[in-house]
């Protein structure tokens, strides 16, 4: 009974208009939706830090609209479904305004459903296959013209590789971003035959097989090069075998989206000196910004080993664009916040801009670094922001897709047909 | 470690060429080089940088000191455009030698491909290196990306002290023979030396000499390497695709689909006629394209070939499947080399 008098008070508090129902200085909630437990844990508590940094920092500052931030942690625990209940949880029970979490693209398609029925806000910050506009997200983290599009282009250009491998981990991301790239590459002219797909389950660990169908791609004498959308600890085994191989980076190349710093922290990276990785930030960006950042979080953290990486800079920069949201809203409300973010800039940590695009993605600037041997990464190439594509030009059925948020209010528009696919990204 | 090294006995090497008199051994060449390219050399790409390497490798020693320091990021650009070698503390500009200091140098970063042509073009000096560990990077390098200049800098470098090296050269020189050698008797000589072999180098160099591209022609070319003739119509040239292949010589215009055919006359129907044609007659194949026909002779359509002139125009062509190996005593040698390892194979 108890309860549902309970239930009922916050129904009528969610009709009223905030002002009329916050106190002043009561605290504004924030959830952080991040695994602190399971196989994703050693990636996901990272941002959970970077979140509780970034609300020490704002009430540092003076909090938001005069009011001091909270972060309601919770812990989904590798598990998707999961995901799905504390959204619920964060949002029903908890209340909170705004969600920073997710990782995977299954634990966001988990999330989706929820946030969109109870009208959340979440703001998901790493790279992702893309196909899909919502209107409760906002995307931090890269779409495929932000890391994979342009990596392979690299990879063409500078390095002279004419014949590919495209090697996954076998689940949503890493197939949607291989067809993406097959399209890609058949566009630009390179024949079927020369590209090659794999997939391999999580956690694999028996490569020689793979790799020397790799190496004996090189028979007719083009150069070879491997992309690599294989995620979590089944990389260390792929590169250990290449090594042992006798193949260098020089021989075929290897291009990965899903290592980064905190991956390398703490692994042997001798064998991988000279592989690639594409992101938006590296931690060895020589900006103002940057050392500033790194010098918080180590603060933060009281730990000066701590590497920052990209997914870091993608959820500082939802952050900041929140709180820029919010004060120019005046309000927490998801609308009036969702109206507001649109067009908003905020510094990036590598010298240039981030905008809130209509789609609800980022422009975001496209860095490779080639991997030393302390684990960190020497940029050899950086691009001016490229704004994000929700829906890839390089396969058909999406090249007609449109997202635009302010203006059609739609995140899967058919420009052909003029018309709304649907509103809600149950797709 | 050992680039280090390198980059010591190199360095070493300028000094004492400097030492006797420092700003006479200035190298205006280079300076003027570095002057001009800042932007190549700030940012430089695969694609257009060979040319400028090429260059500063000819301005000779400092030249090529340059150039190591860049492969290793030891290169730094100063605010005031000038490019300086790092070597641990000290700082020296890359054209006068001269130290410089109180400088704080952006560091060069060449991605592996940029670094992969610098080091191509060091290796002629790096053959006949005293140093084992660099001649085995030479080799390396050339190894990954011979070239016709990496033929003629192994034929002129001294024999190898070390066997294995030697034996690992010589499998280089015949490799760039076959490839590069001006005279055909001597590639396929080459060929011949390979007999049995299946590394993937060999391979490597083996394959693209085989490759083949399909052209179609009234006869036979008399210029053209032909590996063979093909039937249209057959398991490996469908008809279909012969007509594809006259498409892209431009040898035949875009077929016209029995559909898009009728749509088109339907559109250009006038007084119950269409091309001169009444449409009670355009129930005959033949009568729709003759009434096509007089459309495009109108010009009202664009032109295109209906079923009966694909038909024809791929019976009147011919097609061939010739090597983009001009040589044909170096193809057959290839071949034979190629027979001879699946031969072996099998035993």
């Amino acid at each position: 009974m108890k309860t549902i008098t309970k239930l009922l008070m916050l129904t009528g508090a969610i009709s009223l208009p905030p002002g009329a129902w916050a106190q002043e200085g009561e605290p504004i909630k924030i959830g952080v939706l991040h695994s602190l437990s399971g196989t994703m844990a050693i990636s996901e508590t990272t941002l959970k830090d970077t979140v509780l940094m970034m609300v020490e920092q704002q009430n540092a500052k003076g909090g938001v609209l005069g009011r001091p931030l909270e972060a309601v942690v919770v812990d989904p625990a590798s598990d998707w479904p999961l995901f799905a209940e504390k959204a619920r949880e964060l949002l029903t029970v908890s209340e909170v305004d705004a969600i920073f979490g997710c990782w995977t693209s299954v634990s966001r398609k988990s999330v989706l459903p929820v946030i969109e029925e109870l009208n959340g806000l979440l703001f998901y910050p790493v790279q992702y296959e893309g196909e899909e506009s919502s209107k409760n997200v906002i995307y931090t983290g890269a779409a495929p013209n932000q890391q994979a599009i342009p990596a392979v282009e690299y990879m063409t250009e500078e390095l002279g590789v004419e014949k590919w491998a495209l090697l996954g981990t076998d689940y949503v991301y890493p197939r949607t971003t291989n067809n993406i790239l097959e399209s890609y590459l058949k566009d630009q002219g390179v024949a079927a035959g020369d590209i090659f797909v794999n997939y391999t389950p999580f956690g694999h660990s028996d490569w020689s097989k793979i790799v020397s169908d790799v190496v004996a791609l090189g028979a007719d004498g083009k150069k070879v090069g491997v992309v690599s959308t294989i995620n979590g600890d089944a990389n260390v085994g792929f590169y250990k075998e290449l090594a042992a191989a006798g193949i260098s980076a020089d021989d075929i190349p290897v291009m990965a989206f899903s290592v980064g710093e905190e991956e390398l922290s703490g692994l042997d990276t001798g064998n991988l000196v000279g592989h690639l990785a594409a992101w938006n930030y590296f931690q060895t960006a020589e900006t103002d910004e940057n050392a500033a950042f790194i010098e918080e979080w180590h603060k933060s953290t009281g730990d000066e080993s701590r590497v920052t990486n990209d997914p870091m800079e993608a959820t500082m920069l939802g952050f900041n664009l929140w709180v820029q949201a919010v004060e120019k809203a005046g309000s927490t409300e998801t609308d009036a916040v969702l109206d507001a973010i649109v067009g908003l800039e905020v510094p990036n940590l590598t010298g240039s801009t981030a905008t809130v695009l209509p789609n609800h993605h980022l422009t975001k600037p496209v860095l490779i670094g080639e991997i030393r041997d302390d684990g960190q990464f020497d940029i050899v190439s950086e691009t001016d922001p490229v704004p994000g594509d929700a829906w890839t030009d390089f396969l058909p059925e999406s090249a007609v897709l449109d997202a635009d948020w302010p203006g059609k209010e739609c995140g899967m528009f058919n420009t052909k047909t003029g018309s709304c696919v649907q509103v809600q990204s149950n797709y | 470690m050992t680039s280090s090294l390198r980059a010591l006995s190199l360095i070493a090497l300028v000094l004492m060429l400097l030492v006797p008199a420092l700003p006479a051994q200035a190298n205006p060449e280079l300076d003027a080089l570095i002057a001009e390219n800042l932007d190549q050399i700030e940012r430089p790409s695969r694609r257009t940088v060979g040319p400028l390497i090429e260059q500063i490798a000819a301005t000779g020693p400092s030249g090529e000191a340059m150039l190591a320091a860049w492969t290793d990021r030891r290169l730094g650009l100063t605010d005031d455009g000038r490019v300086v070698i790092v070597t641990g503390d000290d700082m020296a500009d890359a054209a006068t030698g001269e130290a410089v200091a109180g400088a704080d140098p952006k560091m060069l970063r060449p991605n592996s491909g940029v670094r992969g042509l610098i080091d191509s073009a060091l290796v002629a000096g790096q053959i006949s290196d005293p140093d084992r560990k660099i001649r085995v990077q030479a080799l390396d390098s050339i190894a990954r990306s011979g070239s016709e200049e990496h033929l003629v800098a192994l034929r002129d470098a001294p024999p190898d002290p070390d066997p294995a090296l030697q034996a690992r050269k010589e499998r280089l020189l015949t490799l760039l023979t076959i490839q590069y050698d001006s005279d055909p008797q001597a590639r396929v000589a080459a060929l011949k030396e390979m007999s049995g072999d299946v590394g993937l180098d060999f391979r490597g160099v083996l394959n693209p000499l085989l490759a083949t591209r399909r052209i179609a022609a009234t006869e036979a070319p008399g210029d053209a390497n032909i590996a063979r003739e093909i039937k249209p119509g057959s398991d490996e040239l469908s008809r279909e695709a012969a007509y594809d292949l006259l498409k892209s010589q431009e040898l035949a215009q875009p077929r016209l689909t029995m559909a898009a055919q009728r749509d088109i006359l339907i559109a250009n129907i006038a007084d119950d006629q269409v091309g001169g044609i009444p449409v009670a007659d355009l129930g005959d194949p033949q009568a729709r394209d003759r009434a096509y026909k007089a459309l495009e002779a109108a010009g009202t359509v664009t032109p295109a070939a209906t079923e009966a002139e694909a038909q024809e125009a791929i019976d009147a062509h011919r097609y061939y499947e010739v090597y983009a190996e001009p040589n044909p005593d170096v193809t057959e040698a290839a071949k034979a080399r190629r027979r001879g390892r699946r031969c072996d194979w099998r035993r």
